[in-house]
């Protein structure tokens, strides 16, 4: 064990000396399994970020014995994290990414969940290789944030769009994503982003499968919610969803599929006898409090309405028709409408009524151009990064023998071999 | 008696820069921690609301760990929350006679006079693209300000004023200096994308 300690101090220098040191570490596995005690000593004299690999090779040997103190090693663990080196975490990702695993796992089980956040927030990005790949450990800190409702920690990773997956390196499941999606969407919900919380639930939903998972059940009611409050109707499920999925969801979630219903109905009277009769069920699934902003946002989307159809209406008739309680509570209402940018309207107290009209802005400005541009940015790059991925399924070995059949495949062999004539 | 020490938050907040103040407060508050290190709760909450984030400011109140919570200061930050946070019931017209029935520490008052200040502007904004007339009353109200000192603001502005009523005026964006940008470069590359998506 002397020499494995050598072995980390002399060889974290170069690549090629991280290679040797990566196969010796591997090689040692057994050794290192029967002589935990001393994993401690040696951890001790080495550095974080210099000794990266060795210490994270240590680190996570160490997740497999029983006797260690969860304290210590949660101390361990948290201060290694952050200091970690890239280039060294990269050369067996795997282990880091145990680190980040096993220190969730102790945050939690001593019921300090708070103290994960940091780690995982400096952690997450050395693991990936680039912005979009999604780790295993992407979910685990969604987790912690909900716990802790520390829901803006998450916004940096959040924000970040995920499409790259690399399973070679890291053994990340179909069930990390789909919590990722579903998680992901709860924070931007309670963040209020409606917009963001749907494109998550539909990621998670629209994930191709044939048997239904309780995460994209649950996923599912809360779609529902989330784009009532994001678009003011209910949603239709995208083409691309696995029928055997949607057939599923529909029977599943009848009770939603009614409150979606009555919702766009528009009648407040529907809505809040639905909310009556499935209350139980939105109580026990806990989107009770998601249900009741659907109910809320039912005045703001009738404001919203009448602006098509009038030019001026007295704030009293407003509060009339939405039941408030007076007409100083209708002009609560619109000017917090006003300052959101959900409606273009003048409030005349002298009249006691209120003026709309179209969105004033004139599309001519240097921010709006500035928009635009960052838009368009936006979308050519998103298709490059689209026609990337197609040239790597249609030349993809697996991908050709499974969409040919045999037939076909012959036609080409016979092709090639003619090619392969003729060029002769 | 030597001035105290200027902090980071000092800095940016003399830059206006609160979201840069919001981040320092939040990243302090991640590696506190099971560590030595005191986090900025009060400043955070106050910071979160001079930047409109009730969603912030409530959600650092409900994850604040209990012994803290207890707290005068504590207490009325969480009740002005409430306020800003009920904005479509009114909390417009009672978030500024809240804020100053309180006497705030020392080391709060700049903060304060900041959240303040940028209410007031907040309001002035929205009032000024929001009503076509309002009464004097309601104005001084949603200032929290004398009758006098809510004129002599106004009325540089180009508001009309009578005996009981103001007629606001959208106030104008601050124009944005134009930097030069490569545009010919963009539209360069907008053209190739959309000849090789064809």
């Amino acid at each position: 064990m002397e020499k494995l300690l050598q072995q980390i101090v002399q060889l974290s220098g170069n690549q090629k000396d991280l290679d040797k040191l990566r196969k010796a570490l591997n090689e040692s596995k057994d050794k290192v399994l029967k002589n935990f005690q001393i994993i401690d000593g040696m951890i001790g004299q080495l550095e974080d970020s210099k000794h990266t690999l060795g210490k994270m090779f240590l680190l996570s040997m160490k997740g497999q014995s029983r006797s260690t103190n969860p304290e210590q090693y949660l101390v361990q663990l948290e201060r290694f994290i952050p200091r970690a080196t890239q280039n060294q975490v990269q050369i067996m990702p795997e282990w880091y990414s145990n680190c980040l695993t096993r220190m969730t796992q102790l945050a939690f089980d001593l019921k300090v969940p708070q103290r994960a956040v940091y780690p995982l927030q400096k952690g997450i990005p050395l693991l990936q290789t680039v912005p979009e790949l999604i780790t295993p450990s992407h979910s685990h800190f969604m987790l912690v944030c909900l716990y802790t409702r520390n829901y803006r920690a998450a916004l940096p990773i959040l924000e970040n769009d995920v499409y790259d997956i690399d399973t070679k390196k890291l053994s990340i499941t179909v069930k990390d994503v789909l919590l990722y999606y579903y998680y992901g969407g709860i924070i931007y919900g309670v963040l209020k982003r409606w917009r963001d919380a749907t494109d998550f639930f539909e990621q998670a939903i629209t994930v191709p499968g044939e048997a239904l998972s309780a995460i994209v059940l649950e996923s599912y009611k809360k779609y529902i919610f989330a784009h009532i409050l994001a678009f003011g109707k209910a949603p239709s499920l995208p083409r691309y969803t696995s029928p055997v999925v949607v057939r599923l969801l529909k029977n599943l979630c009848k009770p939603y599929e009614e409150f979606a219903k009555a919702y766009d109905t528009h009648d407040m009277g529907q809505l809040d006898m639905c909310l009556a009769t499935h209350n139980e069920i939105f109580e026990k699934d806990k989107n009770i409090g998601l249900a009741k902003q659907c109910a809320q946002s039912l005045i703001r989307r009738g404001i919203q309405r009448l602006t098509k159809t009038y030019i001026k209406l007295p704030l009293e008739q407003i509060a009339k028709e939405f039941n408030l309680k007076s007409a100083q509570q209708a002009e609560f209402y619109i000017l917090d409408m006003i300052e959101k940018g959900e409606v273009f309207a003048k409030i005349d107290q002298q009249e006691g009524q209120v003026s709309f009209f179209d969105d004033p802005e004139p599309y001519n400005t240097s921010e709006m151009s500035e928009k635009l541009i960052s838009k368009i940015k936006d979308v050519t790059n998103l298709t490059e990064k689209l026609q990337t991925l197609d040239e790597f399924i249609v030349t993809d070995l697996d991908y050709i023998r499974k969409t040919m059949d045999d037939d076909e495949e012959f036609e080409v062999q016979d092709s090639i071999v003619k090619d392969g004539v003729s060029d002769k | 008696m030597s001035k105290p020490k200027k902090t980071t938050i000092d800095n940016y907040l003399e830059k206006k820069d609160f979201a840069k103040a919001i981040k320092f407060c939040e990243d302090i508050e991640a590696i506190s921690h099971g560590t030595d290190t005191k986090p900025m709760f009060h400043q955070q909450i106050i910071l979160y609301l001079i930047t409109n984030d009730t969603i912030g400011a409530r959600f650092l109140y409900k994850r604040l760990p209990t012994e803290i919570k207890k707290t005068k200061v504590i207490d009325k930050l969480w009740e002005l929350t409430k306020i800003m946070w009920n904005s479509e019931s009114g909390g417009m017209l009672e978030i500024i006679p809240s804020i100053n029935n309180f006497h705030w520490p020392d080391e709060l008052k700049n903060l304060i006079n900041i959240l303040l200040e940028e209410i007031r502007q907040r309001m002035l904004k929205l009032i000024g693209s929001g009503y076509s007339t309002i009464s004097i009353s309601s104005l001084t109200m949603y200032l929290g300000l004398t009758d006098v000192d809510a004129l002599s603001i106004v009325k540089p502005l180009g508001w009309k004023v009578t005996k009981d009523f103001v007629y606001p005026q959208p106030i104008p964006k601050p124009k944005k200096v134009e930097e030069k940008k490569d545009s010919l470069v963009d539209l360069t590359q907008f053209i190739m994308a959309f000849e090789k998506n064809q």
